[in-house]
């Protein structure tokens, strides 16, 4: 049902004739816990509107699949989640909306209130929607370093700080690590090597990038072997757990909550799981330098007004957007669940996530951090995401479990991953 | 000597004599007769059958001409499809991956249907008598049908962990320093067989028990008074009556096999380590659903499709045409 025309509300206490109606909204699976007392919070202030929820997989193929699905079927609910990945192809494909239609609507919600990198991720740099925003920043995370102080105190090692750099890293690293009978019972550090996360601001800091002046994986190149090489050295050497180690220790999240790893490098995204299972102390510190100098990874998840929200559902969908962003609005109800940091960037130093009661006592970190962010390119299409993610899983097998060189397995890689990307450009014209 | 269909649907000619206005023109008369009842049991056919054919065609035949006509596109599911002929079938000559995950699947095939019918049929024949507490013994065999394949790989990726697994717990107990079994290119192909075959196993006990139990008790009471001892008793009577179900048991495995591994292969190593359980369904599903190419996923499918449909004709056990009739 359309809901009645807008008064320009941001938040509550600004809302004057709020619209009613029902407002659907796709929501990401692992999301649910945390929304739903968010949603519960905006029908609480807008008496005589109703949120319908739906949940969709978080994973990426399922993803795809169902919103592709749904998008066929003329299906979409009025607003709907997304990964940052996703969002050229979802334009594409007609799931999402153009969000400048929201931020220019005049509203207190306006393209300059977000954090600019995030933002970004959801501005389609080529093709037909060139120059469009498909996507919201539900939150601004980028990667910090996570530590078990119990650890630390017990080998008798300071906490990280801002002086460390890699190097530092492996020999902390190192001295945390535990072994019995030749296998490793403790990590010194869990990272993904294969992420773009990692890599990403890692060969950058190495002072090359990603992709070369045609939009191609340049893998081989010697900052991205050299920073390859760097981790995966320590994988090999049993210091370091990776992808192929995550999979039996309950991924990342599982080795640092079950003592598996000492440090993990990751996002603030996983600090309630984190919270509910390590039963150390622990906190958080900058990502160490690499080549002297500091980048991070960074990515969030989003949300947009579908093309059906915006024809059928306008006026409530953006009354929600509005309330969503406000500091006593969703924000309020969503940072207060510890998974949040918000992307706007007046509130990085609002009470409502940094006041909460730790760990992570060094909040400040997160949105410190959000100046060292480098994004993966958004010129990657989310197909060929999918192949670098394996491919870079194979050549980690192959330098980790089989010995192989760094150089070789990066070489195998980037062919599979160019041959990906020169298809899916000219099959999209 | 047994009459034939036909036959027995048939009135018998002394019967069709006594039928009114019969005489010389009764074959005209019993012809027509033929036909009226034949058309009754065709009526009677296509009532019980056709529900199931209709369904039969909506979820098993539409799709399967669907996936063909989808294997002659290049279809990403946002663009519009662009015909290309077989161009995808002769891209799975081309592609390194397809080749390999065809191979992995015939691995697995072969780890995981030969033990699956062999130890179906051993273990069927061993719970095949009346002891104490003989139910309780079944019921524990059939426990992995009920198990789900997702929770069932959750758990033996417990077993297999090289840190706190009780399997390499078990080794060390006798010296023997286990491997890192899902990560290892040799070892993680046999670890993720051995539980599909565990996850196999209780079907195959079901229908070998339940075939074991029709043998005619006579025949191996006239086996033991011929003195044959109980390896010929196995040879020479259970064997050869058990033999259509082994070849029921043969492809149902093949067909499971090939199929229903995704999520056992999914769960436990991802294809991995370096492909070496890069089976072709989980190669399907990545292409499908991760790099969007429904065109080329669906070639692969349909000449998995193919595989499959001659290897149960291959396996399907040969018919006695005196049976039929």
């Amino acid at each position: 049902m359309a809901a009645a025309p807008l008064a320009i509300a941001a938040g509550s206490r600004m809302s004057v004739a709020a619209p009613t109606g029902k407002l659907t909204i796709s929501i990401l699976d692992f999301l649910e816990v945390s929304l739903k007392p968010v949603f519960a919070a905006y029908e609480a202030a807008r008496p005589g509107s109703k949120i319908d929820y739906s949940v969709l997989p978080s994973t990426g193929p399922e993803l795809r699949q169902t919103l592709l699905s749904r998008r066929m079927a003329n299906k979409l609910a009025d607003i709907t989640y997304l990964a940052d990945i996703f969002a050229t192809q979802f334009a594409e494909a007609g799931i999402l909306a153009d969000m400048r239609g929201f931020l220019n609507s005049g509203g207190p919600i306006t393209a300059d209130s977000f954090a600019k990198p995030f933002l970004d991720q959801y501005l389609i740099v080529s093709g037909p929607k060139k120059g469009g925003i498909y996507g919201l920043p539900q939150g601004a995370d980028t990667v910090v370093l996570f530590y078990n102080k119990k650890h630390f105190d017990d080998a008798k090692l300071p906490y990280p700080d801002d002086s460390w750099d890699f190097d530092k890293q492996v020999e902390v690293a190192t001295k945390l690590t535990q072994k019995s009978g030749g296998q490793t019972t403790r990590y010194g550090l869990g990272v993904s090597v294969p992420w773009h996360a990692t890599y990403v601001p890692g060969i950058t800091a190495l002072g090359d990038s990603l992709l070369d002046d045609k939009g191609l994986f340049k893998l081989t190149s010697d900052a991205s072997v050299k920073l390859f090489t760097m981790y995966w050295e320590q994988v090999k050497n049993g210091v370091f757990a990776s992808n192929t180690q995550f999979a039996q220790l309950g991924q990342i999240q599982g080795a640092f909550g079950s003592g598996a790893a000492s440090m993990i490098q990751s996002v603030r995204a996983l600090v309630p799981l984190i919270k509910q299972t390590v039963k150390d102390d622990w906190d958080v510190a900058l990502e160490p330098k690499i080549n002297g100098s500091r980048h991070t990874g960074m990515g969030s998840i989003a949300l947009a007004t579908t093309p059906q929200g915006e024809a059928n559902n306008k006026a409530l969908a953006y009354d929600f957007l509005t309330w969503f962003y406000a500091e006593d609005g969703g924000m309020k109800v969503l940072t207060s669940t510890y998974a949040v940091v918000p992307p706007v960037t007046a509130l990085f130093n609002s009470p409502i996530w940094t006041a909460l009661p730790p760990p992570p006592a060094n909040v400040k970190v997160f949105a410190d951090s959000i100046a060292f962010g480098n994004m993966n390119p958004t010129s990657i299409p989310a197909d060929v995401q999918s192949v670098v993610d394996n491919e870079l899983l194979k050549a980690e097998q192959q330098v980790t479990i089989s010995g192989g060189s760094v150089a070789d397995a990066l070489k195998t890689a980037q062919a599979t991953i160019n041959d990906a990307m020169s298809r899916t450009l000219a099959s999209n014209g | 000597m047994g009459k034939t269909v036909t036959e027995l649907h048939a009135p018998a000619p002394a019967a069709v004599s006594r039928l009114p206005g019969s005489g010389r023109a009764s074959p005209r008369v019993a012809a027509r007769r033929r036909r009226a009842l034949d058309g009754a049991a065709a009526l009677w056919a296509l009532l019980f059958v056709g529900p199931n054919l209709v369904l039969f065609s909506i979820f098993i035949v539409v799709p399967v001409l669907a996936a063909f006509a989808l294997s002659l596109f290049d279809w990403n599911m946002i663009a519009d499809p662009r015909f290309v002929g077989l161009q995808n079938y002769a891209d799975i000559l081309r592609d390194p991956r397809a080749l390999n995950s065809i191979i992995k699947t015939a691995y697995l095939v072969i780890l995981g249907v030969i033990p699956t019918v062999l130890l179906s049929f051993g273990m069927a024949a061993l719970i095949n008598t009346r002891f104490l507490g003989y139910s309780v013994v079944r019921t524990l065999y059939f426990l992995p049908i009920v198990i789900s394949f997702v929770a069932s790989a959750v758990l033996w990726r417990f077993i297999y962990d090289p840190r706190v697994g009780p399997l390499n717990a078990l080794l060390a107990m006798f010296g023997v320093n286990g491997t890192n079994w899902l990560q290892n290119t040799t070892w993680a192909m046999p670890a993720v067989s051995l539980v599909i075959v565990w996850l196999r196993l209780p079907l195959g006990i079901i229908l070998y028990l339940a075939a074991l139990q029709q043998i005619n008790s006579s025949l191996l009471e006239a086996a033991e008074i011929d003195g044959a001892n109980s390896w010929q008793k196995l040879v020479h009577v259970i064997w050869p009556n058990v033999r259509p179900v082994t070849f029921m048991i043969l492809i149902i495995n093949l067909r499971g096999i090939i199929f229903d591994s995704f999520d056992v292969v999914q769960v436990m190593t991802g294809g991995g380590p370096l492909d070496s359980t890069d089976i072709l369904i989980k190669y399907i599903y990545d292409l499908a659903f991760a790099q969007l190419r429904l065109g080329y996923a669906s070639a692969l499918s349909t000449m998995l499709f193919i595989i499959v449909a001659v290897l149960a004709l291959v396996f399907t056990p040969p018919q006695n045409p005196r049976a039929v009739r």
